[in-house]
Formats: C-alpha cells, sequence, structure tokens
C-alpha cells in the first residue's frame, strides 16, 4: 500500500463525485473544494460519496467545503474536475491559498488548459512553486446516479498527462502515479490539449443542426453528423492534425480514434465510423445551443486549436468559421473569452518559441 | 396608337426562363426562347411552345417563335434579352454574348444577384465588345414560377415592384422603356450597386441552409425552411449577416434596405425582428426547404452573393465575419472554394476603385 496523500478535490460535478469517492476508498485523504454550495449539500450531509459500478464502497471525504480556505493550503495535490471553462474563476479562486511543493492537475485540460492556469497565476503574481498539469481525458466515465452517489461505468486503462514545462513530467508523474496508476507520461501538453476529439465532434454538429436543436426536436445526436456534417467534422480534423503536425505531436485521426475507443466499429469514412458506434446510440441531442457542446468546447477547444495554428502559421478556416457561426449563434465573443494566445500566455510567441515555453519553460 | 411589341429573347430553360418565355408568349409577345443544352428544350421546340399553368387552374399555351441552341441565331434582330439564368452562368454568357450584340440591344439579368451586371459588363469589355448595347440587372426575379414537366410551367402570382438598374444608370430609362409593356412591375433603382446589395436571398438562403443542414439531410427537406428554419438563434445569425450586408452598402455610399424593413414592405410581415417577422409572413407558409445540400442556395448564393459581399467589404473597409464564416462552411460542405469560384471587385471589374470613381462609374456621370 502507497503512503496516503492529501488531495484536494476542486469540482462538484459527475466526474469531482467519482474521483473524490474512489480516492478516498484508495485511502487517501481527501477534501473537495466546490465554489457551488448546491452542489456539495448531499455529500456534506452523508459525510462522502457512494461510489457504485465498476467501484463499488462509501469514500468518506475529510471536508466538503465552499471555501478554498478549508482545503487549498492542506493539500499536496490538487486535481480540478470541472468543465474546462470554469478552470479560469476557479484558478482566481484558489490562487491565494497555494503554497510551494503543490501540484494541480486539470482531469482533463481540453486544449490549454495547464497554459491557462499557468499564465493565470503569472498575471497574478502567485510565486509559489507550483507545478501545474493537465490530462488529457477524465479517468472515469461516470454520472451522478443520486444524492451523494455516483455510479462509474467505465475506468480509462491508461490517461496521458504533461506538466508544463514538459521537463517537470516526470516529477509530476512521482507525485500522481500513487493515486493513479492509469497515468502516462505525454511528450508535453500539447500532446494532451490537442488530443480533443471532443473539438471535433460538438461545436460543427451543434452549428449544422442549430435549428433542430433549437426547435427542441427529439433526435440521437449521432444521426445530425450526416455524410456532409461528417465532411465539416473531417475538415475540423484535418485543420487540427495540420496544427499538432506543425509541433510535431503525434495525434491520431478522429476516424482512428474510433476504432481505438470503441468496438464493433465499421467503415472507412468518418461518416461510416460515427453512424456504426452503438455506443452514441440513445445519446440525445440537447435542446439548447447554451450548452458545453459549444460553450466548453469552443473556448477551451477550437478557439485555442486556432490559436495554436496562427502561431505556426498553420490556415485553420474551418475552425474559425465555426466559432464565429458559435459567436453569433449565442451572442458571445468566444474569441475574447477563449484561449486564445494572449490567454494562454503566449502573444506574440511563433513555433518555436511556443514549443520552448511548453517543452523546457525556456524562450528560444 | 398601337404599342410594338419588340421581340424577346430569353436564354435559360429552368424554372424561371421556361415560365417567362410562355407568360411573355402568352402576353402576345414574340419570343424566342434559348437553352445551351438542346435535349432541356426539346419537347417544347416539338410542341413549339410552353404550356402555361395558372394559380387558379386555367392555362394558356404561349407559342414560341424559336426554340433553339444556337445563340448567334437566337440573338440576331431581337430588341431584348432576358437572360434567366443561375448567376454561376452570367459570365459564360457575356463572353458568347459578346461578339454577337447589335447596337440598342438590352440585356437585363432576372436577377443579377450581387454584381451581375457589373461581371457581365466587365466581361463584355475583355472580350473587346464595342456593341452599343445596354445591360441592366433585376433586384430579384419577377416571377414566382416552377417548372412542371419538360414543356410546362406553373405561374404563381407575379411580384408588384421590382427594381431594376443600367449600368450606368443613365441607361436605366432605356432598359425600363424596352420592357414596360412586358413587366410594368420594374421600377427605377437608383444603380447597380443598389439592386446589388438588396440581395435578400443573400441573407435568407445560405444561413437557413446551413444552420439547417443535419435536418435537411436526413429530413431531404421535410419542413417549412422559414417558418420551422428560422428558429430564434437561426435568425440571429440572419441579423447578423444583414447588418454586416448593410455595413458594406454603407461603405459603398448605397442605402440598402434591411431585411425587416424589406420583409414588411415586399410581404407585408408583421414582428419587430427578424425571427418574428419571418414568422409573421404568411407568404413563407409551406415553402418546403431544400431536398438536399446541393442547391442553388448554396452554390449560387454563396459565391454570387456572399463572396462579392464579403471581397466588396474588405475592399471598402467593412468586416464581415459571419458572412466569412458561411461562406468557409459552405466550401467544406460542397468541397470547393467559393472565394475562389465566387465574384471578387477583380471579377466586377472594379478592383482598387475608391467610392468616388465606383460611383461614377456605376452612375455614369
Amino acid at each position: 500500500m502507497t503512503e496516503p496523500t492529501k488531495v484536494a478535490i476542486v469540482g462538484g460535478g459527475n466526474g469531482a463525485h467519482a474521483m473524490a469517492g474512489h480516492l478516498a476508498l484508495k485511502n487517501h485523504q481527501v477534501r473537495l473544494f466546490s465554489a457551488f454550495p448546491d452542489e456539495i449539500r448531499a455529500m456534506q450531509e452523508a459525510g462522502g460519496v457512494h461510489v457504485q459500478g465498476m467501484i463499488e464502497g462509501f469514500g468518506a471525504l475529510q471536508e466538503i467545503t465552499a471555501d478554498p480556505a478549508q482545503a487549498i493550503p492542506w493539500a499536496d495535490v490538487i486535481m480540478v474536475v470541472v468543465p474546462a471553462f470554469a478552470h479560469r474563476p476557479l484558478t482566481e479562486a484558489i490562487a491565494p491559498h497555494l503554497r510551494d511543493g503543490q501540484t494541480i492537475l486539470l482531469n482533463p485540460g481540453r486544449t490549454g488548459g495547464a497554459l491557462e492556469v499557468v499564465a493565470i497565476l503569472k498575471r497574478l503574481g502567485v510565486h509559489a512553486d507550483v507545478l501545474v498539469g493537465e490530462a488529457q481525458t477524465l479517468i472515469y466515465a461516470c454520472r451522478i446516479s443520486g444524492p451523494a452517489q455516483v455510479k462509474v461505468l467505465g475506468l480509462k486503462k491508461h490517461v496521458p498527462v504533461a506538466a508544463l514545462p514538459a521537463t517537470r513530467t516526470p516529477e509530476l508523474l512521482r507525485r500522481v502515479v500513487p493515486l493513479f496508476p492509469e497515468y502516462r507520461e505525454a511528450q508535453n501538453v500539447l500532446e494532451t490539449s490537442l488530443d480533443n476529439i471532443g473539438a471535433v465532434f460538438h461545436p460543427a454538429t451543434m452549428v449544422l443542426n442549430a435549428n433542430r436543436i433549437e426547435a427542441g426536436d427529439e433526435f440521437d445526436f449521432y444521426r445530425g453528423m450526416t455524410p456532409m456534417v461528417a465532411r465539416t467534422l473531417e475538415a475540423v480534423d484535418t485543420e487540427r492534425l495540420a496544427v499538432a503536425e506543425a509541433y510535431g505531436v503525434a495525434t491520431e485521426s478522429a476516424a482512428d480514434w474510433l476504432l481505438m475507443a470503441y468496438e464493433g466499429i465499421r467503415g472507412d469514412s468518418l461518416y461510416e465510423r460515427i453512424q456504426s458506434n452503438q455506443a452514441y446510440a440513445g445519446i440525445k441531442a440537447p435542446k439548447s445551443l447554451n450548452v458545453r457542446y459549444i460553450t466548453e468546447d469552443v473556448p477551451t477547444g477550437l478557439v485555442p486549436i486556432a490559436a495554436f495554428g496562427k502561431a505556426a502559421q498553420v490556415v485553420t478556416r474551418t475552425c474559425e468559421g465555426i466559432i464565429d457561426m458559435c459567436c453569433t449563434l449565442l451572442g458571445r465573443d468566444f474569441w475574447a473569452e477563449g484561449r486564445s494566445l494572449e490567454n494562454l500566455g503566449l502573444a506574440g510567441m511563433d513555433r518555436e518559441a511556443v514549443l520552448a515555453h511548453v517543452n523546457t519553460g525556456q524562450s528560444s | 396608337m398601337t404599342v410594338v411589341k419588340p421581340t424577346i429573347l430569353v436564354i435559360g430553360a429552368g424554372h424561371g426562363g421556361k415560365a417567362m418565355a410562355a407568360d411573355l408568349a402568352v402576353k402576345g409577345f414574340a419570343v424566342r426562347l434559348y437553352n445551351r443544352t438542346y435535349t432541356r428544350i426539346e419537347m417544347i421546340a416539338l410542341r413549339g411552345g410552353v404550356e402555361l399553368e395558372f394559380e387558379d387552374g386555367r392555362s394558356a399555351f404561349g407559342p414560341l417563335e424559336m426554340v433553339t441552341s444556337d445563340l448567334e441565331m437566337a440573338m440576331e434582330g431581337v430588341k431584348v434579352v432576358m437572360v434567366v439564368v443561375p448567376a454561376s452562368a452570367h459570365a459564360e454568357i457575356a463572353e458568347q454574348c459578346a461578339p454577337l450584340l447589335e447596337d440598342g440591344q438590352v440585356i437585363i439579368l432576372n436577377p443579377g444577384r450581387t454584381g451581375g451586371a457589373l461581371e457581365f459588363r466587365r466581361m463584355l469589355d475583355v472580350k473587346g465588345c464595342r456593341a452599343s448595347a445596354v445591360v441592366a440587372e433585376a433586384q430579384t426575379f419577377v416571377l414566382s414560377s416552377r417548372s412542371v414537366g419538360p414543356a410546362e410551367a406553373k405561374l404563381f402570382r407575379s411580384k408588384i415592384t421590382v427594381p431594376l438598374a443600367a449600368l450606368p444608370a443613365t441607361d436605366t430609362s432605356k432598359a425600363l422603356q424596352a420592357v414596360r409593356a412586358a413587366y410594368p412591375q420594374f421600377i427605377p433603382a437608383r444603380n447597380v450597386l443598389e439592386t446589388s446589395l438588396d440581395n435578400m436571398g443573400a441573407v435568407m438562403h445560405p444561413s437557413l441552409t446551413i444552420l439547417n443542414a443535419g435536418r435537411i439531410e436526413s429530413t431531404r427537406g421535410d419542413f417549412q425552411f422559414y417558418i420551422d428554419g428560422a428558429t430564434p438563434g437561426v435568425a440571429m445569425v440572419l441579423e447578423q449577416v444583414d447588418a454586416e450586408r448593410l455595413a458594406v452598402a454603407q461603405a459603398m455610399g448605397v442605402r440598402a434596405r434591411s431585411a425587416l424593413e424589406w420583409l414588411r414592405a415586399a410581404y407585408a410581415s408583421t414582428g419587430d425582428d427578424l425571427f418574428h417577422a419571418i414568422q409573421g409572413t404568411p407568404t413563407y407558409r409551406g415553402v418546403a426547404a431544400p431536398r438536399s445540400l446541393m442547391h442553388r442556395y448554396l452554390f449560387e448564393d454563396v459565391p454570387m452573393s456572399l463572396v462579392p459581399m464579403a471581397t466588396l467589404g474588405a475592399q471598402y473597409g467593412a468586416e464581415t465575419p459571419t458572412i466569412r464564416a458561411l461562406v468557409q462552411m459552405a466550401c467544406v460542405l460542397h468541397g470547393k472554394d467559393y472565394f475562389a469560384l465566387g465574384r471578387t471587385p477583380a471579377r466586377l471589374g472594379i478592383a482598387g476603385m475608391s467610392v468616388e470613381q465606383l460611383t461614377r462609374y456605376v452612375e455614369g456621370k
């Protein structure tokens, strides 16, 4: 048995429930901080989380709080388990409570999470030596199944993680592998960031089905990925792969990712592969445009993909078109709100400077 | 005094061209019909004309003087040439007409979309056409019609007024005079920039098609295009495209009409924004969506309306991010580079012109 680690979970949704309960069941010391008192009330009453499914048991938590001071300074490892659009406000909330030697891991970072967190800490003048990293995906497939109760439906075997800068990834692994042996070393945060399949699938499908979604039409979301919609997804994916290639990061195409991630995928085209995926059956399209498929996947998916493209002079016209359409549909400026080069702390950098920043932390 | 009815040539035998040829023939004009592909007009040639059905169930036969795919024969001696083809074919028609045009002939593009007359005129110049002919464009197609058989067309109501302008505008009265007997609905627009920028199809068609793409493909267009297709968020995109269009017009010194103003004037629509105005437009009830995404709402309206608006905006300093985004989405959907295929200031013969130079060019003063 490994030494117990002091872990603060930041978040109160599906993933935060699962990770808090699971780590407590692994005998780590766990506190949970959420900015929303409503989403933690049931856990406070229960004193922890009932975990069901692939993991069973009651995970007792030491502290469940809406006050960051009660959880953050105490912790050695801070696991952030929130939608990526919440990374900024939560980083601002915990920043005053950070101290030397702590680790922040974003589960996941989406695109550019660790870069954004480091940029915010720098802007806020946080001088504590905090190691910041991001996971490529959330380790669980899970959902809240009742008050203070979560059902774990799946557990990924491997989850790539990287620190910023990448020279500190071995150190990150030493600190977090005791929590989850599933963590694996990624090349750098560009690898964990650019493997964002949600950014490929979700916003374009939302835009090209905007009317049906607004009208409240009931349909399986993947059925909205008709042949020409799938062609648009492929165009987005091609741009994402070109950006990754420009930075020398190995990523799979969305079509090949489907083969790897799911059983029983058939066909050669992205359209055929999506339509053959039984796991997609029954996942309903949202009934509003104001959902994470846009509000998360655009500002923390497509916007930073386009930003990385811009720094490396890779054309990302389709991504940009979809971002512009989403701005108009929701009446928001995702270019300004989202992870632009400025918000990632990469203003004015070209490809080489970005690579130096993520790999070694030195400016080239 | 008897009105002398001029011989009219209709170019194009699609939905619009067949109906216009028949309508003019029924009204007693001598009409010729030209189509590039003869098989499309073979039945009309065999029957000697087009059977025209009206909304009330009546029908009439419109006998045609000539039905041909020989443009030289078709053009010879006619007074008026009504071009009723997709705007993407305007340049090609101009190229073919250039050596055949006679002094005094009047060419009217029905409609020009954005920049039709400019592109047509430029192609005549490039081809060295010296004939003193009038080139004009209508802001929209004057009839509402549909092809209902190889030699049959159906006519719905025709529009009450349709603005028309010639290039230069000093020729507009000549164009109106030439077609007054046929279509008194034509009224003078200030110049071709006005007819080109008051392009409501550009506002409505690509946005509605793209934001309904999944629904069009999965239902084969089984819904009302405007009434069901324009939900509130979709209407916000229409508003944005419209605002960008108005900004481009303003940058070019043109006072364009907003889509809302136009809906109120043309269809007596009610409502304070585009969403409510579209819902409050009885004419839109029952108008079906396209059955596929391979439709002129994209392959015509994107390169011939949105691309010129975006590129004119770039030349005259108006931002068009939403229009550009729609063009990009259409490029991906169709696998075509519409920015390269579409109308640009260079193709319209006005690259680098200042607003003053442009105004002088279109006004002819």
